[in-house]
């Protein structure tokens, strides 16, 4: 690096060459996340006048009425249940099968390569084909679990709307998607990870005479402890970001079976209502969440960088 | 590379595990597939076992599948031309941003590299309100240039996966460059773009399955420009009464990944393993 420390006094030729590469970058932020979160805020604070088709100020109002939606009925109380159960669900369910399933593969079962790019297979097809897929797998008329079911004489677990639309199976569904889509992709992340460590290590383990299951908590999870933060900060912030999946799987019945998220709340506000009325009290929600999810966010870096600090080797 | 290893019941029970999961995964495609060889009248009869005869209809007419009168043909050349665009656009600003933030020194830059990765972070899910005015008001709506502007970001996971890329790139190539007299955008074009192609092959293939795959940009902001992964969640509605046409429809839409993704399978993987994609 000290080769680069010799360009520390900026030529003009270089400066110009700086601000025009970054010209368009820079802007990009300026526009695409400076002036739209404030412009998110001052929206909250604003409503849709008819009259002179313009946003005018409305002082709390949002933020009033978006209380009465809490109050007024139970959709959004279980959009906030909802949401946490998938940071309780990505954290503590899909990363930890993830980490097993990738330690497993790690310690070379056989076949272990050709699992893993099968398992991938959901993270490159997108959303909105495997949704169907999955939606298609479980449909009540003509897909082949309920089939399976009903061969087994499990026809009484067959609910008669289907699973996407009994309000006691559909959350269960898109947590399940979350799980059956989700593995592979994690699973290459922390393999990677795993491969990283150096031999040595592992090797001392093994003359100290460790099992697997004391390798794998003493020796594999500190050291790969990075990438595992990051997935579970990954899957702390779906709190206040999941939404595609659920729209996709659940679409109209969302809201019959409790199955909001505050994300898909806010998007079905701006977009799906096609309603510009109620852009503003979608905004006033994405500000309390930022307002909300900016401490936790950076609360759950801190205990990750406590209880899994990452090693330099 | 003796390792400690596991019993052989364990073994066998993750290979089970794997399996019954592998099953699970590849097994709805394959009755997906087998089903688009069936007319709809069989499909309901005969939902779980092999077509009884060859039945090649649904592919033949899928063409004519249109989703507000925009025929599927047209769907694959909107992902063409969005999923190139954008590559390119999002490329173009990470390699600049990831290639200055690594060759040189100047003010601001770690508290670029710091913003980087804090706003990556930070819920921001609100500003799609924010976003949907500004598009309304600029008139970007339905539009190329809109979808392109959105891809033009310099400072997502690509920019990470290429400033790590650019950070062990070493610098005398352009010092050589220097003293033969190039100017820093010639050095940058001419001499570093060249050797950063694998990586930028890398990313851009990550980047592009992406954009392939988008559903949420063009919902938000483009519906009329119907992409294959936009269009096949309204043919959903449309063809509830001929499943085997909409089940070919869905075929369509992934098999050009299935294709990418075995060319390209272990630098996808690899990549992956590194930066993310859906970071």
């Amino acid at each position: 690096m000290a080769v680069k420390a010799k360009r520390s006094k900026l030529s003009v030729g270089a400066t110009v060459f700086i601000l025009v590469m970054l010209a368009v970058p820079v802007l990009h932020f300026i526009v695409f996340w400076l002036y739209v979160n404030f412009d998110t805020v001052a929206l909250s604070f604003e409503r849709y006048d008819g009259d002179t088709n313009n946003f005018v100020f409305n002082g709390f109002g949002n933020y009033v009425d978006l209380f009465r939606e809490f109050t007024k009925d139970d959709t959004l109380l279980y959009a906030v249940r909802n949401s946490f159960t998938l940071l309780l669900w990505n954290n503590f369910v899909i990363v930890p099968i993830s980490l097993v399933f990738a330690f497993v593969m790690y310690k070379k079962v056989p076949f272990s390569g050709f699992y893993k790019v099968v398992f991938f297979l959901p993270s490159i097809i997108s959303v909105s084909a495997l949704t169907l897929v999955f939606m298609y797998m479980f449909d009540a008329n003509s897909g082949f679990v309920p089939g399976i079911l009903d061969s087994l004489g499990l026809s009484d677990k067959i609910p008669f709307d289907g699973y996407f639309a009994d309000a006691k199976y559909a959350w269960w569904m898109v947590l399940f998607y979350g799980l059956w889509s989700g593995i592979g992709y994690n699973i290459v992340l922390i393999s990677g990870a795993m491969t990283r460590i150096p031999e040595e290590i592992v090797e001392a383990g093994k003359l100290d005479g460790l099992t697997p299951l004391k390798e794998l908590w003493h020796v594999t999870i500190p050291l790969i402890g990075s990438t595992l933060g990051t997935l579970m900060l990954l899957g702390t912030t779906v709190m206040f970001t999941y939404f595609l999946q659920v729209k996709l799987l659940l679409g109209g019945n969302a809201a019959t079976t409790h199955s909001y998220t505050i994300a898909l709340w806010i998007v079905d506000n701006v977009r799906e209502s096609g309603n510009i009325n109620t852009l503003p009290i979608g905004a006033a929600m994405g500000v309390v969440c930022a307002v909300i999810g900016i401490p936790v966010v950076f609360g759950t870096r801190k205990l990750i960088d406590r209880f899994l600090p990452s090693y330099e080797y | 590379m003796k390792k400690s290893s596991l019993g052989w019941g364990i073994k066998i029970t993750a290979i089970v595990i794997f399996t019954l999961y592998a099953i699970s995964l590849i097994f709805p495609f394959v009755w997906m597939l087998m089903n688009t060889f069936k007319p709809m009248k069989e499909f309901m009869t005969n939902t779980n076992g092999l077509p009884h005869t060859f039945y090649t209809e649904n592919w033949r007419t899928s063409f004519d599948l249109d989703v507000y009168g925009v025929r599927l043909p047209q769907m694959y050349l909107n992902s063409v031309i969005i999923t190139v665009g954008c590559t390119l656009c999002c490329l173009f600003s990470s390699s600049a941003t990831a290639y200055v933030l690594t060759q040189y020194r100047f003010p601001g830059r770690s508290v670029m590299y710091t913003m980087a990765i804090v706003v990556m972070m930070i819920p921001t899910i609100g500003s799609v309100a924010a976003t949907y005015t500004l598009y309304t008001k600029l008139q970007l709506l339905n539009t190329y240039t809109g979808i392109f502007l959105t891809a033009l970001g310099g400072f997502g996971s690509p920019f990470l996966l290429l400033y790590g890329f650019y950070r062990n790139l070493s610098w005398t190539y352009g010092e050589a460059a220097q003293i033969d007299g190039a100017g820093h955008f010639r050095i940058y074009f001419s001499i570093m773009l060249p050797m950063a192609v694998p990586a930028l092959v890398a990313v851009g293939i990550l980047q592009a399955i992406g954009f392939w795959n988008d559903y949420f940009t063009i919902y938000m902001y483009a519906r009329e420009i119907v992409t294959v992964s936009y269009g096949i969640q309204n043919l959903n509605s449309t063809l509830a009464g001929n499943l085997p046409a909409l089940f070919t429809a869905i075929m369509l839409s992934i098999i050009p990944i299935l294709i990418v993704f075995a060319c390209f399978q272990k630098v996808i993987m690899n990549n992956t393993s590194i930066g993310g994609i859906k970071g």
